[in-house]
């Protein structure tokens, strides 16, 4: 084979995977479409008094805390105001090296808490459990540095209540959010997890861990992330949601049947996609044991967090998601080659890793290769073009699909202005912008490849948003 | 190949797709601005629609009003909403004079029409403005889609036949929660309360009776119990204790012993503290929670060394809630106790009554 016939073979396998992949993406896009259409028609259900009064079960709210002493006390003090019948707030300290526990300690008038603790899942040394004198329902965990989902386990070790949900120590919630995302489980007796939508707060106003009002960031970074956001949600994850195929709840908030992760083994702690990792096991122990279960996601936003703002925190984010991916899927090998995969095992466990576990190797690869055959000559100026142009239109038609679906269901950014501007950048990202993200997974894959350390995800927070500390 | 040099059908394939990409970008960028644009127009309809309406709601709060605004068919929806959220601020008469309202600018027509509209939102919301009304007339559809609907659906259905009338509806709302495993107990209980315990009493314990004879291995048996545990009708007592004597299935035992609050029925839970299912044994313990007697505390003692954790820590909640027992004396056990599990847990008992 001469350097023409690798070159156009390299091209037809390029062109046939941004064509696969772009085609993959809008028959989630059409499935999304259906099932938000699905759901705004019982959205009236919401606009009814107390439509579900009286049915909530109680929700024990874990959060992880690691070096959080600069956000932790108001991200605790909202979560004890949520709107939500009964629940408890577990913190589990996990060996921070800063103030955190004494931050928690003065804001919540802590005492030492004798509690015949029960290690049903195996966690690191617990150093101490406190109860605050003020909120009968806020305990926390004083242990060992293990981890974030060590951390998890010893909080679901504590919990009390059947339902647990995990929220990231920095998540800023609604008063409602957690009444929206236990609606799946009050609906189905066979829900074992249900998760939501996540959305960027950078540019939003937060006061006292509330979001008071939304608006778009000024700086560009997290604006193009906002695009990707809702691409990966709205219909990344409400498209597998009719097959029961949803393989990511977001650590950031997602609720789980206790009895079902603990009998699962817990979170691992070896692998930095704990959250993802957790749902497709369970989604692979349930599909081999035949029993009846459904994972939901509710498209409703929420939970909010903050975006990285600089490309030194994004890149590291990024690899850290990429490496957790390959880790969640490896691990988990055994979901599409079981005859009973279904759906999760047989169409949503491929997809994701021919599009975004192996995805960057391919993309990467054709960015590269065509700039560089365009270069030596071997690819023509109007077939390189032809590339660019295929590439960048299928990428932009995407990400106007999830602005059309947001403005169909949530419309959450109110200005016209703000329209504009979402249009804006749903066209720029993918000059540069989705290449470099495509860049750093493939980066992340190489880590994972290569067996580096997992640690906990630190990221520099400017908070800058935040009223009311 | 061509492609590499330009003349490709390839290439002209990969042109068209991309150009057409961008197209349907630019088309749906159009869509949304005029999606925003009848989103804009809708709610400033909806604002207009709640200012004339929400003086005329507010005014039933002493009579009703003689001159209504027209309602068109198309505000029906809208209507329904607004006039539910009244009906929910509102109490005694005034909530009779919104119905008349209601009647008298022909709401309770369209919610009858919503009925059969296919969609669930309307659906839901004619139902439970039809239970509001206490339409009679729409008993028979509600009562289809109580069977036979989503569960969401079909639970508005049941309640809008218990608002309609709670006698005629509580025996077949019994019959299909026992028989529905997707209505969750927690809301079939909950449209309970709302009815006369006088009535929900016997009509519970008709249908546990009738479930034990007809069905005493199905589900429905346990799911009856569970809704007399959370609407503690006292006159369906003689119906567990029919179900304690004849059925062994551990998971309607722990379901019976949880609605059992009277003193006279400790023998039930004595019987079964070393039962062979933990949450029996749970079950068990609970009731000694809330009827035990002193001579229940060598008991409990040992049971605080159970497996389980969960019977350990009710057992401790029921030893620190016997009569007679305080903090000194909880102390003084678990100091005299002998194994770990049993001091662990008196431990923590003790520290939440000091937190408490």
């Amino acid at each position: 084979m001469n350097p023409e016939q690798l070159a156009g073979a390299a091209q037809w396998l390029f062109l046939g995977y941004f064509v696969a992949v772009n085609g993959g993406y809008l028959l989630l896009y059409l499935s999304a479409l259906a099932a938000v259409h699905r759901q705004l028609e019982s959205q009236m259900l919401e606009e009814l008094p107390h439509a579900y009064s009286g049915l909530e079960p109680p929700v024990s709210i874990l959060v992880p805390a690691y070096n959080e002493e600069a956000t932790i006390a108001t991200s605790v003090r909202s979560m004890l105001q949520l709107d939500y019948p009964e629940f408890e707030v577990i913190v589990v300290n996990d060996g921070s090296r800063d103030a955190t526990m004494e931050a928690l300690r003065s804001a919540f008038a802590l005492v030492p808490f004798a509690e015949a603790y029960r290690r049903r899942i195996a966690v690191k040394t617990v150093r101490g459990i406190y109860r605050s004198t003020r909120h009968p329902n806020l305990r926390v965990i004083d242990k060992e540095n293990g981890g974030k989902a060590d951390a998890l386990n010893a909080g679901i070790n504590a919990s009390r209540f059947p339902l647990f949900c995990g929220v990231d120590a920095d998540s800023i919630l609604e008063r409602a959010s957690l009444g929206r995302v236990v609606a799946p489980f009050l609906e189905d007796p066979t829900v074992i997890a249900s998760g939501g939508t996540v959305r960027i707060a950078n540019g939003c106003t937060v006061r006292d861990g509330f979001l008071e009002s939304v608006a778009l960031p000024e700086r560009l970074l997290p604006l193009l992330q906002i695009v990707e956001y809702l691409r990966a949600f709205l219909f990344g994850r409400m498209g597998w949601t009719p097959f029961n195929a949803v393989l990511i709840i977001s650590g950031a908030f997602g609720l789980f049947r206790k009895e079902v992760v603990v009998a699962a083994g817990g979170y691992r702690s070896d692998t930095v996609g704990e959250d993802m990792e957790l749902v497709v096991r369970l989604h692979r122990l349930h599909r081999q044991s035949g029993k009846p279960y459904r994972v939901a996601f509710v498209p409703d936003p929420i939970c909010w967090t903050e975006a990285p703002e600089t490309l030194r925190v994004l890149r590291s984010q990024r690899t850290r998601w990429q490496r957790g991916l390959a880790e969640s899927l490896t691990l988990n090998l055994g979901l599409p080659f079981s005859r009973r995969g279904g759906a999760p095992g047989w169409l949503a466990f491929p997809f994701m890793a021919l599009f975004d576990w192996l995805g960057p190797v391919i993309e990467v690869a054709g960015y590269l290769l065509m700039a560089l055959g365009f270069a030596m000559g071997v690819v023509s100026g109007a077939a390189f073009g032809a590339f660019l142009l295929l590439a960048i239109g299928l990428g932009v038609a995407l990400s106007v699909c999830a602005l059309l679906l947001e403005e169909i269901s949530f419309h959450i950014y109110k200005r016209p202005r703000d329209l504009a501007v979402l249009a804006a950048a749903a066209l720029l990202e993918n000059f540069g912008y989705r290449q470099l993200i495509a860049l750093w997974r493939l980066e992340g894959l190489a880590r994972w490849a290569f067996g580096t350390k997992a640690h906990w995800g630190e990221m520099k927070r400017t908070a800058g948003w935040q009223k009311g500390v | 190949m061509d492609f590499v040099t330009g003349s490709d059908p390839l290439l002209a394939a990969a042109v068209l797709i991309g150009g057409g990409a961008l197209l349907l970008s630019l088309a749906l960028l159009v869509a949304i601005l005029l999606l925003r644009l009848r989103l804009l127009l809708r709610l400033a309809h909806a604002r207009r629609f709640a200012e004339r309406w929400h003086p005329v709601f507010a005014a039933c709060a002493v009579e009703v009003p003689e001159a209504a605004p027209r309602l068109a068919p198309e505000d029906g929806a809208l209507f329904l909403q607004l006039w539910l959220r009244a009906q929910e601020s509102l109490r005694g008469s005034a909530q009779q004079r919104l119905n008349a309202l209601a009647t008298q600018v022909g709401a309770d027509r369209l919610a009858v029409q919503f009925l059969s509209s296919g969609n669930p939102g309307r659906e839901i919301l004619a139902l439970v403005a039809v239970g509001h009304l206490r339409l009679a007339g729409v008993w028979p559809l509600a009562e289809a889609l109580a069977a036979d609907a989503p569960p969401v659906v079909s639970l508005a259905a049941a309640q809008a036949l218990l608002r309609v009338d709670s006698v005629r509806a509580l025996g077949r709302v019994l019959a299909l929660a026992a028989a529905r495993e997707d209505w969750p107990v927690s809301r079939v209980a909950a449209m309970l309360r709302e009815c006369d315990v006088n009535d929900t009493g016997p009509a519970l314990a008709a249908a546990i009776g009738a479930e034990l004879r007809a069905a005493p291995r199905g589900a429905g048996l346990a799911r009856l119990l569970r809704l007399l545990g959370a609407t503690a009708a006292e006159a369906a007592r003689p119906a567990v204790i029919e179900v304690l004597a004849h059925c062994d299935r551990p998971e309607v035992v722990a379901a019976a012993l949880d609605t059992l609050w009277n003193p006279e029925d400790a023998g039930h839970a004595h019987a079964r503290l070393k039962h062979a299912d933990w949450y029996v044994r749970l079950a068990a313990v609970k009731v000694l929670g809330r009827i035990g007697v002193s001579s229940d505390r060598g008991t409990l003692l040992g049971i605080l060394s159970d497996p389980s954790w969960w019977v350990r820590y009710r057992a401790a909640q029921a030893l620190a809630r016997l009569p007679g027992m305080n903090r000194d004396a909880l102390a003084r056990l678990r100091a005299a106790a002998q194994d770990r599990y049993a001091a662990d847990m008196l431990g923590q008992v003790l520290s939440e009554m000091e937190v408490a």
